[in-house]
């Protein structure tokens, strides 16, 4: 069934669901073309969905999943890098450095499709913009936390769709 | 034809590289300002890539760089960048870039807007 979803990818297909459904996967191809799904899909679903839009990536990529691969490992051993220099901005309260760090890391995760990890990260670079830091710890702590889930999520994906 | 692609971020440039070469277009990946200004001169890109955020030489200095220098002021220079601040965008377009392409459009768009600057059709 693997197979199926990826020789529907560059046959145009726009989203796959295997039967039997399962209630966390039925909304997310619906969600990940921008329609709505209702409300009802955001409370079933809890998967990488959620943090990676995946279609978008796999157009990025051209449907290329050595590609995908390669890149997933070039973004973890550039990670720790750019998120010690957020932490560092942070800790100094320094928010040039904040503006910068956060906006380097909002391109990374930004690569991926990873919108709520973009997002946080947008916090953040604002925050330095303003030169606002009374919310940055926390700000922080809410982008190192959609980081952590989405390391695993880029790797699952990525080991996934290379398999076959 | 052949980009000079210039970001700090390696995954951004590799995946542009790779959407460039299925066009057609060679990709040179640069990852700073000054590499950037170094292999402008030694090789004579058809276009440039710019990110503005970069270490050794920020997009806006690499563009004053490139715009006063005869030898390379003629380079098409699209800024492709995530800055979401208009007066960036402003900016970039002062400082003689030849256009502007957000880091969250898709690659079709930055390649439309590289068609037009090499008169591809």
């Amino acid at each position: 069934m693997k197979d199926d979803r990826k020789r529907c990818v560059p046959a145009g297909m726009d989203g796959y669901v295997s039967r039997p459904v399962q209630p966390e996967d039925r909304f997310a191809p619906i969600e990940q073309l921008g329609l709505a799904a209702g409300d009802a899909a955001k409370t079933l679903k809890d998967g990488a969905e959620d943090l990676i839009d995946t279609a978008s990536l796999l157009a990025r990529v051209e449907g290329d999943m050595k590609l995908l691969k390669e890149l997933v490992e070039l973004f973890q051993r550039d990670l720790p890098k750019l998120f010690s220099e957020l932490q560092d901005a942070v800790t100094r309260r320094d928010a040039k450095a904040l503006e910068s760090a956060a906006h380097a890391l909002k391109g990374s995760v930004g690569n991926f499709a990873a919108r709520p990890a973009v997002e946080a990260a947008l916090r953040l670079e604002q925050m330095g913009r303003r030169g606002d830091l009374t919310e940055a710890e926390s700000a922080f702590q809410a982008l190192a936390q959609e980081i952590e889930r989405l390391k695993p999520a880029l790797v699952d994906l990525s080991k996934e769709e290379v398999r076959k | 034809m052949k980009a000079l692609i210039a970001d700090d971020d390696r995954v951004h440039v590799r995946m542009v590289s790779n959407f460039l070469r299925q066009k057609g277009i060679e990709a040179i990946p640069v990852y700073d300002g000054v590499q950037t200004l170094m292999f402008t001169r030694r090789t004579s890109p058809d276009l440039i890539i710019l990110d503005i955020q970069m270490p050794a030489g920020n997009g806006f200095q690499v563009l004053n760089n490139l715009k006063a220098s005869s030898l390379t002021a003629h380079i098409p220079v699209v800024v492709l960048s995530g800055s979401v601040d208009a007066e960036d965008q402003q900016r970039v377009i002062q400082c003689g870039a030849d256009a502007f392409v957000s880091k969250s459009a898709d690659h079709e768009e930055l390649y439309k807007v590289i068609c037009r600057l090499l008169g591809i059709s």
